[in-house]
């Protein structure tokens, strides 16, 4: 029976998340200038009658912008759910290897140093940051051939907070500047275009096949990681790889948008809450959901102030950190 | 009858006492005389006023401005105009104050800004030093406001000579640009910073600046230093662009990024090659050179009244 019930469920999911997606884009596509216009969503069916600057606005910055939030928040609550399933921990988010404060210090130096080789300069420098940054926390949580995941963990705390303290430091530093970095550490896609689509994009379409196809895999290690080696799971390899893909996905995803919190914590648990623990269906529907979730978070963003804007990493913080409490609560009451 | 006779007493005593401190404040206040900063404390006049320690890039210029920089023992690390406040002694940055180095240098007089923590205040205050804050919010509040320190530093009569001129300058722009339609005046969008795009709107020197000088804020509905969206940029589609540069530290990032993202070709400033660099040091120190700012905007926004504007490193 209750099987049964689970299977309808899934059923029902797919399509109705998929649905949900798809009319949230097409919804988001109407909201500007701080309203909602039916036209600017029809617009994404036929534009012929658009003049060349309302051609600009709508297909230019807002589509570019919407798709790019859902792909990153997909990007970050995909990451976020394959790490808990790797840590076994209901805490981690996808910057516990330092991937945040590593892309951030990227962001300072090129903010700081002022070099400029083209658009992409900051993202550029985030990247590589941050991807130093995760290297350097596997290489610091190697024991022997190993990689146990309390020293990762402890290694990637520990790499977190120094780089934060340099972000710090720039920070001090930079006097006028300041703001600069300040908004770059909030989050946002404020000048989102086609060319950030196109940077997170190709992470994403291997990433993500790469991620679903370790689902056994991660199913086995909510078992614990001896009973899945038992299982015949090659438990290093499979770390290393997921940690390598996560790695990558979340570091170009944080490196078109800055450092956005929760939705990579959150929204994995939400899925879980709906009753769903396979890693086969938990990994996709964390990708749309948390895509989701950041498209109407950053639409919520550049709407209710309008025409000034919000970081949309203060929308997220917002709004996650009460559902945090309250899973927090749960928690408590059955243990 | 002894009810009514203790309050005619008690009477008498409010007047006495009244009288009394009525003709002491009258004696001490010809002695020492104070003045009002702007925060509303009153200050008393230091004499002599022979080291003066200023704690902004605006303070610092205006002492110079009233020909006292022999006379200023500190600056913030920020102080770089005119060329000789590089070489002062450095107290601190703008909200990060050394103490310990203030009172070190032995002041008469610390010049302090909006940014300068409270507290610091209180504290140099509570030292017996004196300490006037400054916080203009106009054009006019910075010329009172140089007037102000040119009494407080015992340069009055230099202070006043300050004031005029700037106020000539001023009704000189004024004057040419008041026959303007407001057809005549093209729309100015100012650019701070481009990710996100940081403006500001009315009650801003910005605004003033663009006003007077024969233009109109694009953002004027807004108040202060704002963030507004990439589409709300194209759609008000500005006449004019001024956008910071901050010479040195390699910034001029925001001005690359409205020449080159072809997003913003539909803009017409962009069109028109009408996009600025402006000086970041100038168009947002409250000191005299609020003046040159003024005249900066004039010639952006009317070339053909004022003479082409040169952007200078």
């Amino acid at each position: 029976m209750e099987n049964m019930s689970i299977k309808n469920k899934k059923r029902l999911i797919y399509p109705g998340l998929l649905i949900l997606v798809l009319g949230s884009i097409f919804l988001a596509q109407g909201f500007g200038g701080g309203r909602y216009q039916i036209s600017d969503s029809l617009s994404l069916f036929s534009s012929s009658t658009l003049s060349p600057s309302e051609r600009i606005i709508l297909f230019e910055i807002r589509l570019p912008r919407v798709i790019l939030s859902f792909l990153v928040g997909g990007s970050l609550s995909l990451g976020g759910a394959a790490l808990q399933g790797v840590f076994q921990n209901p805490l981690v988010d996808p910057y516990v290897l330092g991937i945040s404060s590593g892309a951030a210090l990227g962001a300072v130096i090129a903010i700081l140093s002022g070099v400029y080789l083209g658009f992409f300069t900051i993202p550029l420098f985030a990247f590589s940051m941050a991807l130093f940054s995760a290297f350097l926390v596997f290489h610091l949580g190697k024991v022997g051939k190993k990689f146990p995941l309390e020293v990762l963990l402890l290694a990637g705390i520990g790499v977190g907070f120094f780089f934060s303290a340099l972000v710090s430091l720039g920070m001090f530093l930079a006097g006028e500047d300041l703001h600069q970095l300040i908004f770059w550490t909030m989050g946002g896609f404020w000048n989102s275009s086609w060319r950030e689509v196109k940077m997170v994009l190709p992470f994403l379409i291997v990433g993500l096949p790469v991620l679903v196809s370790f689902s056994r895999e991660l199913n086995a290690f909510l078992l614990g990681e001896k009973v899945a080696e038992s299982l015949g799971v090659e438990v290093e390899k499979v770390k290393k790889w997921l940690l390598l893909v996560v790695s990558l996905l979340v570091a170009s995803a944080v490196a078109v948008s800055g450092v956005i919190g929760f939705v990579g914590l959150v929204v994995p648990h939400l899925i879980r809450l709906l009753g769903i623990r396979d890693h086969r269906h938990l990994l996709p529907f964390s990708f749309l959901l948390g895509g989701g979730v950041l498209l109407w978070a950053d639409t919520l963003a550049r709407t209710i102030l309008n025409p000034v804007e919000l970081p949309v990493g203060i929308i997220t913080n917002l709004l996650g950190v009460p559902f945090f409490i309250y899973l927090l609560q749960k928690r408590k009451r059955n243990p | 009858m002894s009810k009514k006779s203790s309050i005619a007493k008690s009477k008498v005593v409010v007047f006495v006492v009244g009288l009394w401190f009525f003709t002491f404040t009258l004696a001490w206040g010809a002695q020492a005389t104070t003045i009002g900063d702007d925060v509303g404390r009153e200050v008393e006049i230091p004499s002599p006023c022979e080291r003066i320690i200023s704690l902004s890039p605006s303070n610092t210029e205006i002492v110079f401005a009233l020909s006292l920089g022999e006379k200023l023992v500190g600056v913030t690390t920020y102080c770089n105009y005119p060329e000789e406040a590089r070489e002062k002694e450095k107290v601190g940055t703008l909200n990060e104050i050394n103490l310990e180095k203030v009172v070190e240098l032995e002041p008469d007089l610390v010049l302090a800004s909006s940014l300068t923590p409270p507290e610091v205040v209180e504290r140099l205050g509570g030292l017996g030093i004196t300490v006037f804050v400054l916080d203009p919010h106009s054009i006019d509040e910075v010329i009172g406001d140089i007037e102000k320190v040119g009494i407080i530093s015992g340069a009055e009569d230099k202070g006043q000579e300050l004031k005029e001129a700037m106020e000539q300058k001023i009704e000189e722009v004024k004057s040419k640009v008041s026959h303007l339609s407001p057809e005549e005046r093209p729309t100015v969008f100012h650019l701070i910073w481009h990710e996100p795009l940081w403006t500001a709107g009315k009650d801003t020197f910005i605004n003033e600046f663009i006003t007077l000088a024969g233009g109109q804020n694009v953002v004027a509905d807004l108040s202060g230093y704002i963030t507004v969206d990439l589409e709300e940029f194209v759609r008000r589609n500005p006449d004019i662009i001024t956008v910071v540069e901050n010479p040195g530290e390699g910034g001029d990032l925001s001005y690359q990024f409205l020449l080159s993202d072809s997003r913003l070709r539909v803009v017409k400033a962009i069109q028109d090659h009408k996009v600025f660099p402006v000086d970041g040091d100038i168009v947002s120190r409250s000191g005299p050179r609020v003046v040159d700012a003024l005249y900066m905007y004039a010639c952006i926004i009317h070339p053909e009244i004022f003479g082409e504007y040169e952007y200078q490193k």
